[in-house]
């Protein structure tokens, strides 16, 4: 049977087997619809399916405490009476450096240290006699942000500075291609299958169908379609939702199976050496950065091998750690061989606080971490578990074996938390950076949230910041 | 002031009771009519100047060979102290004064530093003024090279910099100095990561703004009347240093502090005319504390902010 061809009854009676899956998916974690060998590192749906209908709501002011202001200094307006020497004076008392009034100001800046907190100054000057306003500088930054109707629900994208960091790469340029080696991706319209509306604006390249042995990697599951769209959903298109690097190229590329691949026969399992033919392909066909959102329980030196392979060719590798934190904590495969292979790093999961989301493997070989979200806790207060929304099939119709439907979805997972690292490294060759070892430096160097003494086996060197990476470094600082 | 003219007044009466009435008047004097007359080492344009003597300046005349006066050359007029004390002027920048006239009075200068001759000066007054302050000031071009090459090279091409800059100096008598100036320099160059001295340029602007104060104190050679006056010094530099990426308006990646250094510096001067000299000068500045802690500085571990610079000073004054 092949992927074209596919009697009605078929699809009844696979869309009951699915329907049973994730049944029990739901209720016992991954671990329950895990194929055995190679396998999705997370899949765990949301458990309360969301439709766009229902996330419209009023926007949300930035929590107080990410407001940035200017260091090193508080703008104050003195009483109009105060003579120079006694506001100066006033400032000193206060804790104040200097003063002085800039040109084409009818206020005056009061210089603090650099290290003072200027909001505690602000409050200290104000409660002196003699200063009508004080206040720190609030920086003010162009307001890009995407137009995409529910970008207010990516959490996940604010937290880590996206819109900060469209500042200085607006999403890639179609230089750089992606490998998304998954389950596939609804990038097109043929057949039964049909692109996922939000990716209609997003560049493709061509992949491969490892599973069925075709060209045509479509996604019969969701998994592959959603990392996707967090790497390159079209974005500022008034619709759905936004990717982090949304002008580069995917090249999606199927070696993951669902289970409607299986029930009808696919020529290949979902093995480690089918993924490293995966590898391979994706980097002879040009792709700059490969997204690794699965693992296995053993290792193969098939895929070490392809893997050493990829990043001598300049190609940079980001693998999940692993969906078992909080059972049994086991190694995964090929995230474990990222700490001995330098252009390759293995992506643990935060929650909304950027702390270590509680399934997240933590072990040894972990060496960043992004956001992964954690579909049972809403931190942020706004309705909804705090998982990774995309846009995917439509799990209702997937389960009976129609592709081509498609929902809004909170995925959580370190899965979801590669996909935040695939796209920075994506920026970061378009930016410049075009050795994987030196993507993975400095993704590293400029994590935010580092562990005390540098690294941790829950965090790795820290929480991804794409600005800061995007900066990269001046003379002095 | 009184007691000063009286002094000088008394001074000038024992010189002219010392000298000979007779030998002033056997003595065979020119005076100097040009802006400057050279005294060279023989009657020819070509050969070396050993001095200069300025307008007014009266010569002893030993000989006469074709248009050149063979004259004492008085030790003020010497450029160098070694030089013979005698040597040919020519006819032409000079004139011979008829015996007896009141003029014909070979004088020393009229102060420590200043050139003699001035007509009419008093030949006392130099003794009684001393070593005597003045004033100059100048301006600075000089070229920088930053100790902390490889960081340099790496955000902003070059480690190589112009700089600007001005300031003011004081000489105390002859060989003393002291001098303050102010230089300025800006470069833009391009963000950069750096990884295994692998520099990889970002596309991100940069803009470096640094301005210095130095104060330094030094020792000059040679006499007054020197065309070339070599000097050393060395003094302490407050740097104030500002860094930012520019095209970006987030905020947060501007970068200021201010540092203490200290800068060793020697040089030559030379003499264009009476008010306005030119010097060149090499010097080394060390200046720690603002790079090393973080950027690309930290990642070649360089922490000096100084280096070598050659400048080129245009003087103003005598």
């Amino acid at each position: 049977m092949t992927k074209g061809s596919r009697p009605t009854a078929v699809l009844a009676s696979l869309g009951l087997v699915l329907a049973a899956a994730l049944a029990l998916a739901g209720g016992a974690g991954q671990s329950a619809s895990a194929p055995q060998g190679l396998k999705q590192s997370w899949l765990r749906q949301a458990s309360r399916p969301a439709t766009a209908s229902e996330f419209i709501r009023p926007a949300r002011p930035r929590p107080a405490a990410e407001v940035r202001y200017v260091p090193g200094r508080v703008v104050v307006r003195f009483d109009a009476d105060l003579r120079a020497r006694e506001f100066r004076s006033l400032a000193r008392e206060a804790g104040a450096i200097a003063v002085r009034r800039p040109s084409w100001a009818d206020f005056h800046y009061v210089e603090i240290p650099p290290d003072a907190d200027p909001v505690a100054a602000a409050e200290r000057l104000r409660a002196q006699p003699g200063i009508a306003r004080a206040e720190p500088d609030p920086i003010v930054r162009p307001l890009w942000r995407p137009n995409d109707q529910y970008f207010n629900l990516q959490w996940h994208l604010q937290r880590v500075g996206m819109e900060e960091a469209w500042e200085l790469n607006q999403g890639g340029s179609s230089r750089i291609t992606v490998a998304v080696i998954d389950s596939g991706v609804a990038f097109v319209n043929q057949g039964a299958f049909a692109q996922a509306p939000d990716l209609a604006g997003t560049r493709f390249v061509p992949g491969y169908d490892f599973i069925w042995d075709d060209d045509v990697p479509t996604d019969t599951d969701g998994h592959g379609t959603h990392v996707a769209g967090t790497i390159a959903q079209t974005t500022n298109n008034s619709v759905g939702l936004a990717g982090i690097a949304f002008n580069v190229g995917i090249m999606p590329i199927k070696v993951l199976t669902s289970d409607w691949d299986e029930e009808n026969n696919a020529p290949n399992p979902p093995s480690m050496s089918v993924l490293a033919r995966g590898i391979r392909f994706a980097v002879d066909h040009g792709a700059r950065v490969i997204n690794l959102s699965l693992g296995a329980d053993a290792e193969s030196f098939t895929v070490e091998s392809a893997l050493r392979y990829a990043v001598g060719q300049g190609a940079f590798v980001a693998a999940a750690a692993g969906n078992s934190g909080d059972e049994g904590n086991a190694p995964e495969w090929p995230g474990a061989y990222a700490k001995d292979i330098d252009g390759m790093m293995a992506v643990g999961a935060v929650d909304y606080n950027l702390e270590r989301a509680p399934y997240s493997t933590h072990r040894d070989y972990v060496e960043i971490a992004a956001p992964g979200g954690d579909n049972d806790a809403d931190q942020n207060d706004d309705d909804y578990g705090d998982g990774i929304l995309q846009q995917t099939l439509d799990p209702d119709y997937q389960e009976r074996g129609i592709f081509n439907r498609f929902a809004y979805m909170f995925y959580q997972g370190t899965s979801m938390a590669t996909a935040h690292v695939s796209a920075l490294a994506a920026l970061l060759m378009d930016q410049g950076i075009t050795n994987p070892a030196a993507v993975e430096a400095a993704i590293k160097r400029f994590a935010s949230h580092k562990p005390p003494g540098g690294r941790s086996d829950d965090l790795g060197y820290g929480v991804i910041d794409p600005r800061a990476s995007l900066l990269g470094l001046g003379l002095a600082k | 002031m009184t007691r000063h003219i009286t002094r000088g007044v008394v001074l000038v009466a024992l010189v002219l009771a010392a000298v000979p009435a007779a030998a002033l008047a056997q003595q065979q004097v020119v005076r100097v009519t040009a802006r400057e007359a050279e005294i060279r080492t023989r009657p020819d344009a070509r050969s070396p100047m050993i001095g200069r003597a300025v307008t007014g300046t009266v010569l002893q005349v030993v000989a006469t060979e074709r248009n050149w006066y063979l004259v004492v050359i008085p030790p003020h007029v010497r450029l160098v102290p070694t030089a013979p004390d005698q040597g040919y002027v020519d006819a032409k920048l000079v004139a011979l004064l008829p015996p007896g006239d009141p003029r014909a009075t070979v004088k020393p200068p009229a102060t420590g530093a200043a050139q003699a001759g001035e007509p009419g000066a008093p030949a006392a007054r130099g003794a009684a003024a001393g070593p005597g302050l003045r004033w100059r000031i100048f301006g600075t071009f000089a070229y920088e090279r930053f100790q902390a090459s490889r960081s340099f090279e790496a955000v902003y091409d070059s480690a190589n910099a112009p700089s600007f800059g001005g300031g003011l100096e004081l000489l105390a008598g002859r060989h003393l100095f002291v001098q303050g100036e102010f230089a300025y320099l800006q470069r833009t160059g391009e963000r950069v990561f750096v990884f295994e001295d692998e520099v990889f340029p970002l596309g991100i602007g940069q803009k470096l703004k640094l301005s210095t104060i130095a104060v330094n104190g030094g020792y000059r050679f040679g006499g007054p009347a020197s065309a070339l006056t070599p000097y050393l010094g060395a003094g302490a530099v407050v740097a104030f240093y500002n860094e930012r990426a520019t095209g970006t308006t987030a905020g947060g990646e501007d970068f200021s502090e201010s540092g203490f250094g200290g800068q060793a510096l020697g040089g030559v001067e030379f003499r264009i005319s009476r008010w306005v000299a030119a010097a060149v000068e090499g010097r080394y500045r060390y200046i720690p504390g603002i790079l090393g802690d973080d950027g690309v500085s930290k990642e070649f571990s360089e922490d000096n902010l100084g280096g070598g610079a050659v400048a080129v000073k245009l003087v103003f004054g005598r």
